[in-house]
Order: C-alpha cells, then structure tokens, then sequence
C-alpha cells in the first residue's frame, strides 16, 4: 500500500480575508512497509497534510493517490481510502463516545458493515496489539481509564479497521513518562511485528530518531527535506531554518567532532553514541 | 465545513467604526433596528441601505465577506418573501395552482425580506468590527443602572463574554471530532433523518464531555485567579466617552429618526 501525493497544495477560506495557505505544492510518496516521520513547527501544515492522506480534506490543488487510485476521481468511495488509511489524531482518547471499550473499538469495523463475529475478532486482536488485556477491559467504561489506556484504546479504534498505512499524530503528547514509552514501543510494534506501513507525526526528535527511516521536513507549508532519518538530522542548516533541532546526542556528537574529537557525526540514539565514543577512547587508549 | 460562518465573527481594524465606543455602537444598532420597523417606503428603506453601505466603507470591511453573513439565513429570508408573495389579498400577478401571487404581496414580500437583510447586515457591522470583550464589556456598562432592579449585569456579561469565547474552540472541536470518526468511518451526511440523528451520538457524547471538562478548568482558573464577581473590579482599558462618540450618536439618531418621521 502506498500513498503518493502529487503537487498537494490546501489553502483555507479561499477567497475571505482569512484565507491562509497550509500545504504549499507538496510532493512525495510513501511506499509500503515504511516508517516515515513527518517534522516541522506548530503551524507548518503537518496536520493539514496528513488529513490528506485518507480525504479528510480535499486538496485545492493536486492530487492523492492511495495505491495507485486518485482518491478525488470518479467512482472512488472515501470510505474505503479511510480504512485502507487508518488516522489517529492528536489527543484521540477525546473522541471516546461509548459506553464500553469494546463498543468503541467496535465502532470502526461496525462502520464498515463486518458481521458480528468477525467484530469481535477485530477488537480482540486489536486491543492485543496496542497492548491492552482484553477480558479485564472490554466492559469497562472507557473514561474511567487511565490516561495511556485511553489513548490506546482510541488506536486500537482505528486499528481494528485493519488499514494497511496507520499515520499518528503527536501519538505520545500529554502522556506520562511510562505510558510514553508503552504508547511508543506499541507503535515500534505494530510496525516491525504486524507490518504496519507508519506515518508518525511528531515535536520529539528524540523519538523519531529512534523509530523513523525516513524523516520529512515542512516548514511554512513548504517540503524543505525528505530522506533517511540519519541525512535529515545531519543538515544542521535546514533543521535549524525550519525551527527544529536535532535529537540531543546528535549535537552531542556534533559538538565533540567541533572540539576534535574524532566521533562520527550521523549518531541518533545514546546507545550508539556511547559505542562510538568508546571506540574513539579505546583507540586513543583508556581514560581514566 | 464551519469555517464559513462570518455571523457573529470580528475583524480588527483600525477604521472610526473600530473606534467608536462600543456603547454607541449597540445603542446605535438599536436605533437603527427600531428605524427599519418604523420606515414603510422604498426612499427609506434606500436611505437605511445607504447609510449601512456607507458604515461598511467607512469601516473598510470587505463588501463581499459582509455579505456572506446573510447566507445562512437566506432560506428565513426566502422563505419571508414567498408567504408574503402567496397570503396577501390584491391584484393577480400570476397564480401556480390555487396558489395566487398578488402584486400587493410582492412588493411586500420584497420590504420584509429586504428589512431582514438590512438587519442582518447591521448587526453584522456592530460584531464585525466590535471585538467580544468590547461588546461584552458596552452591554455591562449599559446595563449596570439596571442593577437596581435585580439585573445582574457583570455576571450577564461575564457569561456573555465566556460563551463568546468558547464558540470558535467548539466549533473547532465539533469539526475535530466529526473528522476524528469519519476515520473510523463514520458517516454524517447520508440516511434518513433517523440515521442521522443516530450517527450524531459519535459527535455528541465527545463534544459535551470535553465541554464539561473544559468548563471545569476554566472555572478552577478563574478561582486561581481569586474571581469573585463583579463588586469592586477594575478593568486596564477604562472606556471613555468622548465628544466625537457623543457627536456622532446624536447625529445618527438624528439622521434616522428624521428618515423615520418624514419618509
């Protein structure tokens, strides 16, 4: 499953003194199986963009393609692009609404028009796929959950539509430390066990750095970098034009390599810098 | 899908209509009201239009955005102007079936629905170029020599000032959620009205819990803050009256009830 835009460009309130443009000729393609994270400032037009990935919104200028189909041509029916394209939003534990969390899970395959049984198929396994234990919470009143239970509930909504690409915004704000991590090993998960293409929109470049291959930039509406996680937090000058700064270690490593120390600079995680300092130190003999 | 409603919105400026004191600004708009009841023919009917259209330029508010606020009316308006066209007695202008359009009913037609657009578009002109707190804080003011007679003009106010508020976060928050379960496949435009108003529980049950939530952090702010009504508070932009808001109220009123009395 991929999704390829073509000249995407979204101006809202065409034509009012309101008007503002949010998506500015965006090009680019997500190819099946990948891990793509989408980075840029409050207001660059990462939410506008992603809402274009499953129709939300119609673009006023361009196309989108979800394999290979136009989305906006004829005879093409959003429901099943949004199933195929499955959305989390910022916050999605606001938009829990039944009286269970199975009723709520249950919505999206509902919707869908699956037979009984293979809904409860669906919510099972998705409620284990984003961690939650299904026989102690299924008839649970979903508000009376903790914050990171909700919010996997939320996903595990739009999971059990079983899309093929899964594009999550901000998935982790607003979420304690501990549920921060469940939430983002589920998503490491759902991408290297159950194969899941990811499109992961976030402010942390410490977790991009950790989970993306491939990062993109946006800024002022505009794509100003597209490449491997490893390239795009190596171009100093374009993430700082963008308002964005590499994860820390990556200036860490940054900043040793300016002082003369031999490092290699393309470091993300503080796994792999302590192996490199080590391997720079222990070739220039121990430290005490 | 809300982003269209200019009802009720405001557009900072710089213009004299921006300047003007709120307080002259609401008791002109009902002057201007009682007018539009008051004047019966065409010349005063063009005269009000006039002067409105003169306010908007002056104001230098977009023609075509003031416009659009007539839109979701429109069918009210419509609507008004075909009762009126249908129910009166008079000389046949054309009939479909035993409906009979009479000349007497379109030209009356015509003044009603012409008087609604004008009011639409007047107290457009006050939100447009009146910020909420303005507006809110005008009404306080004038209706505080009301407290007398058991009017609780700050706290009217106050909830005025919060509702005005919380409209746009709402709406935002309503178009959020609507796209939020249109993920997961909701549909809110197709079945019979049944189905419709079954598939708004989605929209609903989130829309009013986030409210009461938001609704209770706000108030715990206020108390943060030590609010306590309105006995003794102060404000850090004190309205003042001047000469030229004097001057052009009375020159207004004037102006529309000489409109009123000799048209």
């Amino acid at each position: 499953m991929s999704i390829r835009v073509e000249n995407l460009s979204h101006t809202y309130n065409p034509g009012t003194p309101f008007e503002r443009c949010a998506v500015d000729n965006v090009t680019l393609e997500i190819k099946d199986g990948e891990f793509v994270a989408i980075i840029g400032e409050t207001g660059s037009g990462k939410s506008t963009l992603i809402q274009h990935f499953n129709g939300l919104l119609k673009p006023t200028g361009g196309r989108v393609f979800v394999d290979e189909v136009d989305i906006w041509g004829k005879g093409v029916h959003l429901k099943t692009v949004r199933q195929k394209v499955g959305l989390v939003f910022q916050y999605p534990e606001h938009q829990l609404f039944e009286e269970t969390v199975f009723k709520d899970i249950a919505f999206g395959p509902r919707n869908i028009g699956l037979p009984d049984d293979e809904v409860d198929r669906r919510v099972e396994q998705a409620m284990k796929m984003v961690g939650l234990d299904f026989e102690a919470l299924r008839d649970r009143s979903p508000f009376e959950l903790s914050g990171g239970e909700k919010r996997r509930v939320a996903m595990a909504g739009v999971i059990a539509m079983k899309p093929s690409v899964i594009v999550l915004d901000e998935p982790a704000s607003g979420l304690d430390p501990h549920g921060r991590d469940q939430v983002l090993a589920e998503i490491q998960q759902l991408h290297q066990e159950f194969g899941f293409t990811v499109v992961l929109v976030s402010h942390s470049m410490e977790d991009v750095a950790k989970l993306a291959r491939r990062v993109m930039v946006l800024h002022k509406a505009k794509l100003i970098a597209d490449g491997s996680t490893r390239d795009v937090f190596g171009m100093e000058d374009v993430l700082s034009k963008a308002g964005l700064e590499a994860p820390q270690v990556t200036r860490l490593m940054q900043e040793l390599a300016r002082r003369n120390m031999k490092v290699r600079t393309d470091i993300l995680t503080v796994e792999e810098a302590k192996r490199e300092i080590l391997r720079v130190l222990g070739g220039e003999g121990r430290v005490s | 899908m809300f982003r269209n409603i200019t009802l009720g919105q405001y557009m900072p400026g710089t213009s004299l209509v921006h300047k003007l004191d709120p307080r002259i600004k609401i008791l002109l708009t009902l002057v201007v009201i009682t007018i539009l009841f008051m004047v019966d023919t065409f010349t005063g009917y063009g005269l009000v239009f006039l002067f409105i259209l003169g306010v908007i330029l002056v104001a230098r508010l977009p023609v075509r955005f003031v416009l659009y606020g007539i839109k979701p009316l429109l069918f009210i308006i419509v609507l008004t102007f075909g009762l009126h066209l249908f129910m009166n007695e008079g000389r046949t202008l054309f009939s479909i079936g035993p409906l009979v359009a009479t000349y007497e009913g379109a030209f009356k037609g015509f003044t009603m629905a012409f008087r609604l657009v004008l009011l639409v578009l007047g107290t457009s002109i006050l939100t447009l170029t009146t910020s909420p707190i303005e507006l809110t804080d005008g009404l306080e003011s004038l209706l505080s020599p009301m407290r007398g007679v058991g009017i609780p003009a700050h706290e009217l106010a106050m909830m005025m000032t919060i509702a005005l508020r919380f409209i746009p976060t709402l709406l935002e928050e309503t178009e959020k959620i609507m796209k939020a379960q249109m993920a997961r496949g909701a549909d809110f435009e197709t079945g019979n009205a049944l189905q419709r108003a079954k598939s708004l529980i989605p929209l609903l049950v989130p829309l009013f819990v986030n409210a009461f939530r938001r609704a209770d952090e706000l108030a715990m702010a206020m108390e943060a803050r030590c609010y306590r009504g309105g006995e003794g508070r102060t404000r850090m932009k004190q309205m003042k009256l001047t000469a030229g808001d004097v001057l052009t109220g009375m020159v207004v009123t004037a102006g529309m009830v000489a409109i009123a009395i000799y048209l």
